[in-house]
């Protein structure tokens, strides 16, 4: 018997793209269930081969498998367009984020927010931080929003409200610099709540090569949102 | 051993400093038959300087070689007595040179910052006034014989570079806001650099927003920093054409269009993408102290560097040079 069943008219769907996450996935399959009391956990699978993907079907949770690589954050778009939720909370399943940490956001989209980001800016006590931490604050400050610091989209966890992802599009969703902007622009209410620190765990620096090509897409990323601001600012 | 030993305790700048004062000499003395109009003597010794630099191998890029030689020069020079002053700053270049200032209510300043340009043979001093402020205008006259007096309204600081850049006739325009005064010797290495082939040089404060760690930045330099990156120059820091001082070729600025330098940063990004030679100031001042940055709105200059993006992308296309090859973007798309 499976330990967990998505709930049939769920108020929560908590969306997890993987890839290849076999010592992850349980533990955050378990997390999610744990947010709220009426729950659905969907898990987009871009050519998993490790048999986590059977891990996540055997928890009880809706599995859309690609047997091959979608891309960063295409999974976002794939999941939230089968979501049935009034909030989506977006994770990772390379990360264990404990539910607790993970309420916050469900809570501040129940009381109005849009968009719930993780409050994490990236590491800037330094003097040379990172390019995608250079371009996350950069949009932020462009778009008139230096409340939000470094908070991105492209960092989970962050939770939408439907009414966000209607407004946003499923397919800006896998370019999340883009939803970001597109949501400010469009006048939503966009928060950057406690930090949650995925800085240790962030898949970006886990697996920087040399010529750095996952960063240097982000940074694309963002440039692809200022430039949807500008194509779409009535000025 | 010894002999080596000896030669690396004199410093260059002394012996820079010696080869300078000799030359300064050596052409006083050739000087003293011929009769030299007052008005012109500085031009006139600066001419002689640059010959004097051409052939001397002083290396191009360092300062303070230069300061000494020229320093030494004057010395030399006063020594047979036909200059009444000592405190001539010897430029570069024989190219003319303009200084276009926006000049702000501080009588006190202005009187201040032009007797420090008045050590420079410079060509032209264009000097914006902000309405029309009698006292300012007196105490302009009465601190330059060569300032030339605009008045300019309703005042943008930032207007005054494009009306003082449309008077000026000098081959290399100097910037300067007028909020501050600059000591003579710091427009020298401007000059330098220009003479070195740059076509625009920026101050080095977009240099002094790296000292201190990223979240103590303010907006603006952090997005300059990352309009830098973008235009693959992050060595530039944050720096942008929004302070001064600054100095450009005549021909750099008809190329960007004395009218768009009202829009700092527009101005910097056509200036960077008409390929022009960008470089930033150097100094010799190691330490940089770094002062809290105030943290204005700055909505204007949000908007304008968003507006400068406009040209990069428009340029460059949509995602600059950082394509995304990873992504499966029809996947994403509703019809799947």
């Amino acid at each position: 018997m499976k330990p967990y069943t998505n709930a049939k008219q769920p108020k929560v769907s908590v969306i997890i793209p993987i890839f290849n996450e076999r010592k992850t996935i349980a533990s955050v399959i378990i997390e999610a269930y744990n947010v709220h009391k009426h729950v659905e956990v969907i898990v987009v699978s871009n050519g998993t081969t490790d048999g986590s993907l059977q891990i996540a079907r055997n928890m009880g949770a809706k599995v859309i498998a690609f047997d091959h690589l979608l891309g960063h954050d295409v999974g976002r778009s794939i999941g939230a367009r089968a979501a049935q939720g009034s909030i989506l909370l977006f994770t990772d399943g390379d990360i264990v984020i404990p539910a607790k940490q993970m309420k916050p956001l469900i809570a501040a989209v129940e009381q109005g927010v849009d968009v719930a980001l993780n409050g994490y800016s990236g590491p800037v006590k330094c003097k040379k931080v990172h390019k995608v931490v250079l371009a996350k604050h950069s949009l932020n400050y462009l778009l008139m929003r230096p409340d939000l610091k470094g908070a991105s989209m492209t960092a989970i966890p962050h939770a939408l409200s439907r009414n966000a992802v209607e407004a946003i599009g499923f397919e800006a969703l896998s370019v999340p610099p883009k939803a970001q902007a597109i949501a400010i622009q469009k006048g939503l209410r966009v928060k950057a709540l406690k930090v949650i620190n995925v800085g240790s765990k962030n898949p970006l620096r886990r697996k920087t090569r040399p010529n750095d090509p996952i960063g240097k897409m982000i940074v694309g990323d963002h440039i692809e949102a200022i430039h949807w601001v500008l194509t779409h600012s009535a000025n | 051993m010894g002999n080596r030993k000896k030669q690396n305790t004199v410093p260059a700048s002394i012996k820079w400093r010696k080869w300078g004062f000799n030359q300064g000499l050596a052409d006083a003395y050739n000087d003293k038959s011929v009769a030299i109009d007052k008005h012109d003597l500085l031009f006139h010794v600066n001419r002689l300087w640059v010959l004097r630099l051409q052939s001397s191998g002083m290396p191009k890029h360092l300062l303070s070689p230069y300061y000494a030689a020229a320093r030494g020069y004057i010395q030399g020079y006063y020594r047979a007595g036909i200059i009444p002053q000592e405190d001539f700053m010897l430029i570069p270049t024989n190219k003319t040179v303009g200084v276009i200032i926006s000049m702000q209510m501080d009588e006190k300043l202005a009187y201040k910052q032009l007797i420090q340009l008045a050590k420079l043979p410079l060509h032209q001093i264009i000097c914006i006034v902000s309405g029309s402020n009698e006292q300012l205008t007196q105490v302009i006259r009465q601190s330059s014989a060569i300032a030339q007096i605009y008045n300019n309204e309703p005042h943008i600081p930032e207007s005054s570079r494009t009306v003082g850049a449309r008077l000026a006739k000098s081959d290399i325009l100097l910037f300067l806001d007028g909020k501050s005064v600059v000591p003579a010797k710091k427009l020298l290495p401007y000059l330098m650099e220009i003479t070195n082939g740059a076509d625009i040089v920026l101050n080095d404060n977009g240099l002094k927003a790296q000292v201190k760690p990223f979240y103590q930045r303010n907006m603006l330099e952090v997005t300059n920093e990352f309009i830098n990156y973008c235009l693959g120059r992050p060595e530039l820091g944050s720096s942008s054409l929004e302070e001064t001082p600054h100095a450009m070729t005549r021909s750099a600025c008809e190329l960007i269009n004395p009218s768009n330098l009202v829009v700092p940063s527009q101005a910097y990004m056509m200036a960077m993408l008409r390929g022009l030679d960008i470089r930033l100031v150097r100094t010799n001042y190691a330490k940089i102290k770094v002062k809290d940055s105030q943290i204005p709105p700055f909505n204007r200059e949000l908007h304008d560097q968003m507006e400068a993006l406009r040209l990069l992308i428009q340029a460059r296309g949509n995602r600059l040079q950082f394509e995304d090859i990873l992504r499966m973007r029809e996947y994403a798309k509703e019809s799947i």
